[in-house]
């Protein structure tokens, strides 16, 4: 049995009152998962992301985290101010920065000198991140959440305006470093079928409610789940591994 | 330390000088964020604000700098309780603030004797009327200023570029940041008098953005942008000098020169 890491009680979100986003929200988040957010653009899955985040408060109901959880969090790129040169080590190091704290310590320039050698991106490190191709700055930034040993790692769209190449790195990527640890990852896409190939759960937004899937091997369930969600019509059809969907 | 200040404030060219290093290092280290944070027109208002202040403070016969504070700080805390609405943008509030303060300043200028001469004094400065107090409150807040940005710069280089990144890693935001605009603010206060609207504003913007074009990293960045600021000031002031033109705005077309030179010799 997984320990339950956070738990979310009839929940609302939304920037007002008068625009609720997302409506009677209830589920739990266990260890080690990883849960696809899937939904058409708009929505509300940033606005999901962003209350679980704390970054927007509920405008009702309940967010309970287990004692000291450390988020992680990629925000989708486009929201990132490439205005400045920072290097891929500046942005390593952004992870340790504290209210109250002048320069890096010994440990944390060890902990960026380690994950850069072992996801080797050393070739990178003085590299200006505002240089590199949409899939190796996901790749950085994902790094630099890791560097906060998260319980729940969240990723907004990480996967948007990326070709097929960098999509299946960027999703491999987090494959593999889920297997060294065992936080729990919450990846949102509009993507369906890129995320349903690498999910444990997929948590299906439309019209203003999320539907969870925990099935998602079932290949019939899924069909009908989705189609019902989505109001179309789909067929999957899988071949070895991987899941391929037809509307 | 009086002796010492009197003998500054006597020599024009030194009193001068001094409070152009000064203002040069602080606004032009302070722009660094205001041009990330794309907050140049906030920084136009905060000091119509300021010059608000100023001259109902005049009007009203009260300490200018109180005045100047109190409308200063009531206008950053509107930018900062303001929440976003998608009918009423944070530019359209900016640049409501901007038009009002200015006209509402220019009509109370307009019932003194004195509207033509202030109203330049107040673009472009006056070291003439600067005064012990003036040039203490301006060390004052250079080093305030210079703590600050060694203290936090990491902090607002990271909160600029990635704001939500940076509050969920747990930088609070909303606090820096009201910081951040009151040391802006209270920079262009403080030298509001000796260095006018204009040359505040310049420090805040060009030299910031000519030294981006040519600097491949953070710390060359901050080192081009002092050199722009500093190095202009220094020109500007004797060439002011010599050919007897006004200082202030003699130093903001050196900055633009001297910042477009130095882009252009360092990018090569």
């Amino acid at each position: 049995m997984k320990n339950k890491i956070l738990e979310v009680k009839n929940l609302f979100c939304g920037y007002n009152k008068k625009q609720k986003v997302l409506e009677r929200l209830s589920f739990s988040i266990y260890e080690g998962e990883f849960i696809g957010l899937v939904g058409p653009n708009a929505s509300g899955k940033t606005t999901f992301l962003k209350t679980i985040l704390g970054i927007i408060k509920p405008l009702k109901g309940k967010i309970i985290k287990n004692r000291n959880l450390k988020f992680g969090y990629v925000p989708q790129i486009f929201t990132i101010n490439e205005t400045y040169p920072f290097s891929v080590y500046e942005i390593l190091s952004f992870a340790f920065l504290k209210n109250f704290k002048l320069n890096l310590e010994i440990e944390d320039k060890q902990k960026i000198d380690d994950i850069i050698e072992k996801f080797n991106i050393k070739d990178l490190k003085f590299e200006l991140y505002r240089n590199l191709s949409g899939g190796l700055k996901q790749k950085v930034l994902i790094l630099r959440s890791l560097l906060k040993q998260p319980d729940i790692l969240i990723l907004d769209e990480p996967t948007n305006d990326l070709d097929l190449f960098n999509t299946k790195m960027v999703l491999e990527f987090i494959k593999n470093i889920k297997q060294d640890k065992n936080f729990a990852v919450i990846f949102a896409s509009h993507n369906l079928e890129t995320v349903l190939n690498y999910v444990d759960r997929l948590f299906l937004v439309y019209n203003g409610a999320i539907d969870i899937i925990d099935e998602v091997e079932d290949i019939d369930f899924l069909r009908k789940k989705i189609s019902e969600v989505f109001k179309v019509d789909i067929k999957i059809h899988k071949i070895e591994d991987w899941k391929f969907i037809k509307v | 330390m009086n002796t010492i200040l009197e003998h500054l404030t006597q020599n024009l060219f030194l009193k001068s000088l001094i409070i152009g290093i000064f203002s040069s290092i602080t606004l032009s280290l302070l722009g660094i964020f205001v041009v990330l944070k794309r907050a140049i027109f906030i920084t136009l208002a905060i000091a119509e604000l300021a010059v608000l202040g100023l001259v109902a403070g005049i009007i009203i016969s009260f300490n200018a700098y109180l005045s100047m504070i109190l409308v200063t700080f009531l206008g950053l805390c509107l930018f900062s309780f303001y929440k976003k609405d998608k009918n009423f943008s944070e530019d359209s509030l900016v640049g409501i603030v901007y038009a009002v303060s200015f006209s509402l300043s220019v009509l109370l200028l307009s019932k003194t004797n004195f509207f033509e001469t202030y109203i330049l004094d107040v673009l472009s400065g006056n070291i003439l009327i600067v005064k012990n107090w003036d040039l203490i409150f301006s060390i004052f807040i250079f080093l305030v200023s210079i703590v600050f940005f060694i203290l936090f710069n990491r902090q607002l280089f990271f909160m600029y570029s990635d704001t939500h990144t940076s509050y969920v890693f747990g930088i609070n935001y909303k606090i820096l940041n009201f910081i951040f605009f009151i040391i802006v603010g209270l920079n262009i206060i403080f030298f509001l008098r000796s260095i006018g609207l204009i040359l505040s504003f310049s420090y805040l913007v060009i030299p910031c953005s000519f030294a981006l074009i040519s600097s491949p990293n953070i710390k060359q960045l901050i080192y081009k942008n002092l050199i722009i600021s500093v190095v202009s000031t220094i020109l500007g002031l004797i060439f002011s000098f010599i050919i007897d033109l006004p200082s202030t705005p003699t130093i903001v077309v050196f900055l633009f020169i001297f910042g477009i030179l130095f882009s252009r010799v360092f990018k090569s």
